[in-house]
């Protein structure tokens, strides 16, 4: 742990990264003490300006609901979202990368013919037309994000385990009398690490992107505020008050870039080449 | 009594839409314990193969046909875990490149103690005296060491100590010296020689370099396209070879020494390896030897007892 507090010192974008998204989880876990009660209440009059009332200091939409309450709360689902379907996505895709890179042939011809079949489907498209058959819900949407965005780090995964199987590395642990499940798992895995991670931060930042989208055409949980759901609600408002679209933009944007730094922070962190 | 045993050993590679390759063709030999046998021949003549069908590591694509017996128990055809039983204790191997042998992110002292058995304490005892029976002082610093920060020489001594550490009585060492500067060459040899007399291994070596063998080994068995040409032992084999092949790689060597005469070019072999897909019908070395007859080209020589071992010729004899 102290080589990676010293390698984050020097990295000062890691660092803001790292506590930004640990803020926003701060938040994020907090909303229902930070703001108790329902978020879609109906607090003051409509469209405060932000800085303008110090008790609501980023203004209220439309309806007279508070901004921040609702980015609080919003914030539970974009998280929960982004990181559960991208530790759904990351698990499938691992899984799938794993098989077909380590045992090649048949397996790894017809699991990457199912890659290429869902990775023709743009992955946006996929998620609106699960979600329309399912219905809204945060279980669907993180379902239908899931099934999207998991091909490339079964690419990934597989390219890296198809090359790491042909190392000198592999044939010594057979010889040390390690079996297929004990090579990959504890020996190759912790090698590809690395851009699994980074591939991770990708998945949740987009998860959050989708799961934004999906709410601001209306394809969200309704009985939950989220960050896309807001900006949906501000879209009518551009010209006469902006800001009410633009509170729960800014949040989208930081949080996904925190979310990218930090994936570097925890890569760079998990490399033994970077730990002197 | 014979640690190894190889008998009528074949092995042929299929590829889907290539023509099967026979890689290795009727190999028959024996290593008895406490000796070294080195396993000469040049690239493509089928002493990786041979190392790795050994070891039973090769794959799927690989069509095995006849028998190996490690310590009395057959490699070829046997189930993977039974495979992985025979290993442990059994068999351990030395690579070429070490640093594609171990794993960059796990510590020295875990990759050396991974397999052991018995407690953490315990393991950490045994990868430190490992380490220094390699040659190896302040075993405590390497312990928590990465490969990356080891010289060459270094991560081989350590891929000794991983090998080591399995208890084995049959050593395969695949080219353990060749990614390795001349100095550490020297030195990885000697403590080769030290293990194997020290620890009564049975060391079976594979190599292009002759003069690793005059160091180390015992007996040779000489690879040509697959099939043997010349087993003997290793004085024999340098003084009197009886192969051509045998004799070609012998005068293909630089001259060396104080009053070795400067040549304007190396002597070589001419030609190059046939094709082994299929291979030719009569001796694979016909179209390069100096000696071939119309018999060469059709009739294929067995291994025969020699004056000095075993040779597969029908023209066998000192050079003319």
């Amino acid at each position: 742990m102290t080589h990676f507090a010293r390698r984050l010192r020097r990295d000062v974008p890691a660092l803001a990264g790292l506590v930004t998204l640990v803020l926003v989880g701060a938040i994020a876990l907090a909303a229902p003490w930070l703001y108790p009660g329902d978020p879609q209440d109906m607090v003051a009059r409509p469209l405060i300006w932000p800085f303008q009332d110090a008790a609501l200091p980023l203004g209220t939409d439309r309806l007279g609901r508070d901004l921040a309450a609702g980015l609080a709360h919003g914030a539970r689902v974009s998280l929960l979202v982004g990181f559960a379907a991208a530790a759904a996505a990351v698990l499938v895709g691992v899984t799938v990368g794993c098989l077909a890179g380590w045992f090649g042939g048949l397996v790894d011809d017809s699991l990457m013919r199912v890659t290429d079949a869902v990775q023709t489907v743009p992955g946006f498209v996929l998620a609106l037309a699960l979600v329309a058959v399912m219905g809204p819900g945060v279980g669907t949407v993180i379902l239908a994000i899931a099934v999207s965005s998991w091909t490339g780090t079964a690419r990934v995964v597989r390219a890296e385990v198809s090359s790491w199987r042909e190392r000198d590395l592999v044939a010594a642990c057979r010889v040390m009398g390690m079996g297929s499940g004990e090579i990959l798992i504890r020996q190759i895995l912790p090698n590809i690490a690395s851009p699994v991670i980074v591939l991770a931060s990708v998945v949740v930042a987009v998860a959050i992107l989708v799961e934004s989208a999906l709410s601001f055409l209306g394809l969200g949980d309704p009985a939950l505020v989220s960050w896309g759901s807001m900006i949906a609600e501000g879209r009518g408002l551009l010209r006469r008050a902006w800001f009410v679209a633009a509170v729960p933009g800014v949040a989208i944007i930081i949080t996904v870039v925190s979310v990218s730094l930090a994936g570097e922070a925890v890569t760079a962190a998990l490399d033994p080449r970077d730990r002197q | 009594m014979s640690l190894l045993r190889v008998s009528n050993l074949s092995v042929v590679f299929t590829g889907r839409g290539r023509p099967p390759l026979v890689a290795l063709d009727d190999v028959s030999l024996t290593v008895a314990a406490g000796e070294t046998l080195a396993l000469v021949g040049e690239s493509g003549s089928g002493k990786s193969t041979l190392a790795l069908a050994i070891a039973g590591l090769l794959d799927t694509a690989a069509s095995v046909r006849g028998q190996i017996d490690v310590a009395g128990h057959g490699i070829v055809g046997a189930a993977p875990t039974a495979l992985q039983h025979l290993r442990r204790g059994g068999i351990a191997m030395v690579f070429q490149d070490p640093m594609s042998a171990l794993n960059p992110v796990h510590r020295i002292g875990d990759q050396i103690a991974e397999t052991m058995p018995g407690s953490r304490a315990e393991r950490r005892a045994a990868a430190s005296r490992l380490l220094h029976v390699v040659g190896l002082p302040d075993a405590e610093r390497l312990l928590e060491a990465w490969p990356h920060e080891l010289s060459g020489g270094m991560r081989q001594r350590v891929a000794l100590a991983i090998a080591l550490g399995q208890e084995p009585r049959l050593l395969i060492a695949d080219e353990p010296t060749t990614a390795l500067d001349v100095t550490i060459q020297a030195q990885i040899l000697r403590l080769l020689a030290d293990l194997q007399r020290d620890l009564g291994l049975t060391l079976l070596l594979v190599t292009h370099d002759l003069g690793v063998v005059a160091e180390l080994a015992d007996r040779v068995a000489v690879l040509y396209a697959g099939r043997l040409v010349e087993v003997a032992a290793v004085d024999a084999l340098f003084s009197t070879p009886q192969h051509p092949y045998t004799q070609g790689l012998l005068a293909a060597r630089p001259p060396f020494g104080p009053d070795a005469p400067m040549l304007p070019r190396l002597t070589e072999i001419p030609g190059g390896l046939p094709s082994l897909s299929p291979p030719p019908p009569g001796c694979r070395f016909a179209e390069r030897c100096a000696r071939v007859s119309q018999r060469c080209r059709e009739d294929m020589p067995e291994l025969r007892a020699s004056s000095a071992g075993l040779v597969a010729c029908h023209h066998p004899g000192a050079t003319p």
